[in-house]
């Protein structure tokens, strides 16, 4: 089995973009030549494109041959799109990553995007309840903030977890976003701000969630002897895991403070790279709503059960931390393009280890890790590191 | 109904040519909520099932659930509801002996809504299916109980 190694990467700006599903794709494209001028398309030998809602908000299906030639690729190894909610873009990772390790590609691009913002925001909206149970709550009216502000209750009820704590995830976010020329949210946000910030769905408020983002993210995976070739700093993917409980809420543990799938497919990760959470010096964690982050500290072993609302409260997820959460500013403050968003964090991780980041750089950065979810039973962790 | 366009339909399709869990739909039009068993496993389902999801049997029996049950968790939606459904948005996971149902609350004062609270099925009508026939969802109303001062 080869090791595996990301080589290049680019990013457009999310937010509400006046740019079409192919105008995010061709962004992303450019920013990764620009930063890797010397590996050409035709040296690219397969895709793998991530994307969640294309058929509803740019009526395109058959993704992968589309981005391919935008991007002047023709794939002679491997040609697929991935689709897995909010996790698609790590989902894609993990194909192109086995694919290279198998022997079936070499030099492989994972594109995420996504196009949310339509010309009527009630299509927005109306589109968000694909992604859940059509026939059992979706047909309710469901869409991704009430699912997971069932956690936030249940959190807050058994653990004491409170709405201050819950707003200084944003609070943390939104300033380590305000230094991301990428992101969606550039200004910050004080705690009064969050905590006045209106109602979205019970406990969860308008700054706890993250907002309805366009954007596009792009790596470049390639097996380790290729690597070599191709960067003088490639980033190694040590480790990965992942885990699918359940679909419906009703087929969740009914404790929805608690997810043991993402305790899984952690443990996965952290046990095929041999490390463990006190070794991880950053982490792009899934923030679609300020509780995922805190409940992702606890199942991810950063702090013990319970101690999240706490954790964050005191600092220990910010830089001069235990561990530095979410640099580039998690979903809440980038924004989250559904399918863009997994390979953005890998970007990010990719900067990072090679000393890149900028204003966000995590001092001694040496090992990364990404979450992803795509529901509170349905998870994904990256491992990521300098060698 | 020849503009109907199945990708704008928020709505399960009920009748008997377009699923098989057409039964559980025929019954809720009666105002009874029951779910799929499979005696092989000794297994009431939620949701109802086609096939048994440990043994992939399709030999499943329907069985009545009662019509009450107590609020698990809810949420109450103000901001960001879909088009077309109604604000303030009350959505709750219902225990009903042991199966955690999720719906929508209807005719309920939001700030009387808490964990613990007895609920009981109150159907809903929707929006009708491309051949005109009535459609329900399974929601729930809170049942009003007399105050003990």
């Amino acid at each position: 089995m080869h090791r595996v190694a990301f080589v290049g990467a680019g990013l457009t700006r999310f937010g509400v973009r006046e740019a079409s599903l192919r105008d995010l794709v061709a962004e992303a494209g450019q920013a990764r030549f620009a930063s890797q001028p010397h590996l050409m398309p035709q040296d690219i030998d397969g895709l793998v494109v991530g994307a969640v809602l294309p058929e509803r908000t740019a009526f395109q299906s058959h993704l992968a041959p589309l981005v391919a030639e935008i991007l002047g690729i023709q794939p002679r190894s491997l040609s697929a799109r991935t689709e897995h909610m909010c996790a698609s873009g790590s989902v894609g990772i993990r194909y192109a990553y086995a694919c290279i390790a198998a022997g079936l590609a070499e030099v492989v691009m994972v594109v995420g995007v996504e196009k949310l913002n339509l010309p009527n925001t009630a299509e927005a909206i109306l589109n968000m309840g694909a992604g859940v149970d059509r026939d059992w709550e979706a047909c309710f009216g469901l869409t991704a903030p009430p699912a997971f502000a069932l956690a936030a209750q249940l959190h807050m009820a058994e653990y004491g977890t409170t709405e201050e704590q819950l707003a200084h995830v944003a609070v943390k976010n939104h300033a380590h976003s305000s230094k991301n020329p990428y992101a969606h949210f550039r200004k910050g946000a004080t705690l009064e701000e969050v905590v006045c910030s209106r109602m979205i769905a019970s406990p969860l408020r308008l700054f706890m969630c993250s907002p309805i983002t366009d954007g596009a993210a792009a790596v470049i995976v390639a097996s380790e002897e290729r690597a070599k070739d191709l960067t003088d700093k490639p980033v190694y993917i040590l480790g990965t895991g992942q885990a699918v409980h359940g679909f419906s809420i009703a087929s969740l543990d009914p404790d929805y403070a608690s997810w043991p799938a993402l305790r899984q497919a952690a443990a996965k990760a952290y046990g095929t790279a041999g490390i463990g959470p006190q070794d991880i010096d950053f982490a792009e964690v899934h923030d679609c709503f300020a509780i995922a982050e805190i409940i992702a500290y606890e199942e991810l072993g950063f702090c013990p059960k319970g101690e999240g609302g706490r954790f964050v409260a005191e600092g220990r997820s910010d830089y001069g931390g235990d561990v530095v959460v979410n640099p580039r500013g998690g979903l809440m403050g980038c924004g989250h393009p559904l399918g863009a968003t997994g390979v953005a964090q890998a970007v990010e991780a990719f900067w990072q280890l090679r000393g890149e980041a900028g204003e966000r750089q995590v001092a001694n950065a040496c090992i990364g890790l990404t979450h992803n979810n795509s529901g509170m039973g349905e998870h994904v962790v990256m491992l990521y590191g300098r060698e | 109904m020849s503009d109907y366009l199945r990708a704008l339909d928020p709505f399960p399709l009920q009748g008997e040519k377009s699923t098989r869990l057409a039964p559980f739909y025929a019954a809720l039009r009666q105002g009874k909520l029951i779910t799929t068993f499979c005696a092989q496993c000794d297994r009431r389902h939620w949701p109802p099932r086609v096939v048994c999801p440990v043994c992939l049997s399709d030999n499943l029996d329907w069985v009545g659930l009662p019509r009450c049950g107590r609020i698990h968790a809810f949420t109450i939606q103000e901001t960001g509801v879909p088009p077309g459904f109604p604000r303030p948005l009350i959505f709750a996971v219902v225990d009903i002996n042991g199966l955690r149902i999720f719906t929508r609350l209807v005719d309920a004062d939001p700030t009387s809504v808490r964990r613990g609270l007895e609920v009981e099925l109150h159907p809903s009508l929707v929006a009708p299916d491309p051949q005109g026939e009535d459609r329900y969802l399974h929601t729930f109303a809170v049942i009003r109980e007399e105050r003990h001062d």
